[in-house]
């Protein structure tokens, strides 16, 4: 399976595409690139131009001989890029992806289901944010009002936001049958 | 785990949290959705919350988490396996508008025009290091272990360094600043900043500008690199997409071009930032900073006083209201490093530890604190409230650095921490 990234939104898309109504971004990227000929590659400008500008560029030292700023000089660089532009203004040019390199991405089963929260343990965590742990406490008189047989069990996950806490998931995986964990804000 | 997990998230991260759960392996992960925000709610707001529905099914949110943990498994949830995603074509072809245009719309710019990226100027480009174009650089995400993070090569970095408008003669400071894995796109609610500092021989064989108007946008090398370190950032390491991988609620001028501050050496009486951190004084090297903002520091007391302002004074005072999170660095014009000099502060050390202890807050105040009594000493959570200590971890936490054209003797404060330095001798 092979997908394009060039934002994660696409990647949902080509994942899960249910939870986006809009058309794929990689299907989009598909289009421009039939609709963009691919042009021979008109190899000409700019570093001439560059070129020039480093040859003259001693921006210290001119603006202590002259007692200028150094913002007189900042004009070379876009008259070389309106040389730039005029040299080409028609005509087609192939530019480079400057995208580095997403890690694949291995499926995770989800854990099975429940039949029932009847009787069950189920553990409130906190992910550290601040007020996790008044939102978990109202979970946990939700369930003493409404589902009085499930026991709760409070507990804050050890570290900073995104640090894992192989302890307590060992913790849960033997005292508990269920996790309600709230993340972030 | 192997455990059923309802994981439950504010609304303001719908994006986010469906986008981190695919890239995790899990795309049909069983999110639910309270209202936003959840910090900052009484307890029967929060009731409130669980009696209403979920934002995103409208439907009553307490069965939806119920409905969670037991309604049996589809096949799709099932399902295991590898998918390689892909970032997509290596060339993109059509016209300079046509083309201006699919970079910014693809979330690839910083939504200022860039120089496209064609072969022959990434070529040129690669003419700006000895190193491999193919050769791996690092792996960059928005934030450490909350992301999957990309990697990128020396290519990669190029393209971006073109984009960005970089000479090649500048090349070799973008790749440290990439080989630092530090992304200046970070996708805090925060809307953070990041910054640079430049030393060596490189500041002044690029003309670099530490002296008037150093970091503002008055010299090519300071500016462009920069820039490239943000697009770096969103192309080679997914940082910057709104609502996805970033989250900053204002977001920060800062991140357009960040802050690039070559250190004024010629200027400075104390050793050079970079020897400080135990490079030679020939190497050139960049050392990156992260944190929340920089500031002007005239508003501190001690400025007044006459012959030589007790300029320390002022950095422990603007310090007062840093965040413990990060530390603090001052950054101070040349001027104000001799008249510290004159003061008796002949080298940057005792400086530095005068405001560290000096930068103070209550224990009151550090109780009460966002993140507070985690940052701060330990040790603080069993003195009386009406205790100072210091609002930084240890003296490490306070840096200084000097830059600027000594036309007045002035100084900054930057909320930010150390995040590593990074030799540019070694990508040349």
């Amino acid at each position: 399976m092979s997908i394009y990234l060039l934002d994660v939104k696409s990647l949902i898309r080509g994942l899960a595409p249910g939870l986006f109504k809009s058309a794929c971004l990689a299907q989009r990227i598909g289009r421009n690139m039939r609709g963009a000929a691919m042009a021979g590659t008109p190899a000409v400008f700019y570093f001439c131009c560059l070129g020039c500008g480093r040859l003259v560029m001693n921006r210290r030292k001119l603006l202590s001989l002259l007692g200028a700023s150094p913002a007189l000089l900042a004009g070379t660089r876009l008259h070389a890029a309106e040389r730039q532009s005029a040299a080409s203004p028609s005509g087609k040019i192939e530019a480079l992806n400057p995208k580095g390199t997403p890690p694949p991405i291995t499926l995770i089963p989800m854990a099975p289901r429940l039949k029932t929260l009847d009787g069950k343990t189920i553990y409130l965590v906190s992910d550290g944010f601040p007020g996790a742990d008044h939102f978990l406490n109202q979970i946990a008189i939700w369930f003493q009002k409404h589902m009085p047989t499930v026991k709760t069990v409070y507990r804050l996950k050890a570290g900073a936001l995104p640090d894992d806490d192989p302890k307590l998931w060992a913790e849960i995986k033997a005292k508990g049958n269920a996790v309600i964990m709230a993340i972030g804000h | 785990m192997g455990i059923p997990t309802a994981p439950i998230v504010t609304i303001a991260f719908k994006d986010l949290a469906y986008s981190n759960a695919a890239q995790r392996g899990m795309p049909h992960e069983r999110i639910c959705f309270t209202p936003h925000p959840v910090w900052g709610k009484s307890d029967a707001q929060m009731y409130a919350y669980l009696e209403g529905d979920d934002p995103v099914t409208h439907k009553p949110l307490m069965p939806e988490i119920i409905s969670a943990l037991t309604k049996p498994l589809a096949p799709d949830e099932e399902k295991s396996g590898t998918v390689t995603p892909h970032v997509g074509p290596e060339i993109f072809s059509g016209s300079q508008d046509e083309l201006q245009d699919y970079y910014m719309n693809n979330g690839m710019t910083d939504f200022m025009p860039i120089i496209l990226p064609t072969r022959e100027k990434v070529e040129a480009m690669l003419k700006g290091t000895s190193h491999s174009p193919d050769e791996s650089i690092g792996k960059m995400c928005p934030a450490k272990g909350s992301y999957p993070e990309w990697s990128y090569t020396v290519r990669n970095v190029a393209v971006n360094a073109v984009m960005a408008g970089c000479d090649p003669s500048y090349f070799p400071i973008v790749l440290a600043i990439a080989a630092s894995e530090l992304p200046s796109l970070s996708s805090s609610t925060n809307s953070f900043a990041t910054a640079a500092i430049i030393n060596g021989p490189i500041r002044d064989k690029l003309n670099m500008n530490y002296g008037i108007g150093a970091m503002g946008p008055f010299a090519q090398p300071n500016a462009t690199i920069g820039r490239a370190w943000t697009l770096v950032s969103k192309n080679c390491g997914s940082c910057g997409q709104p609502g996805q991988t970033y989250l900053g609620t204002f977001g920060n001028t800062c991140n357009y071009n960040n802050l690039i501050i070559p250190e004024n050496e010629k200027d400075s009486p104390w050793e050079p930032f970079h020897v400080q951190k135990g490079f030679k004084k020939d190497e050139s090297v960049v050392s990156v900073f992260f944190g929340m903002d920089i500031r002007q520091g005239q508003n501190g007391p001690g400025l007044g006083i006459k012959p030589v302002p007790h300029y320390q004074e002022a950095f422990a005072f603007n310090f007062g209201t840093c965040a413990p999170l990060f530390g603090g660095l001052v950054v101070c014009d040349p001027l104000v490093a001799q008249g510290l000099v004159e003061l008796g502060f002949k080298t940057k050390e005792p400086l530095l530890d005068w405001v560290w202890k000096n930068a103070t807050i209550s224990v009151k105040d550090a109780k009460t604190t966002l993140f507070g009594l985690r940052f701060t000493e330990a040790s603080a959570a069993n003195l009386p409230d009406e205790a100072r200590i210091p609002i930084f971890r240890n003296a490490s936490y306070v840096n200084i650095v000097v830059v600027g054209g000594e036309t007045n003797p002035y100084h900054m404060v930057a909320n930010m921490s150390h995040r590593g330095s990074v030799s540019i001798d070694k990508w040349t």
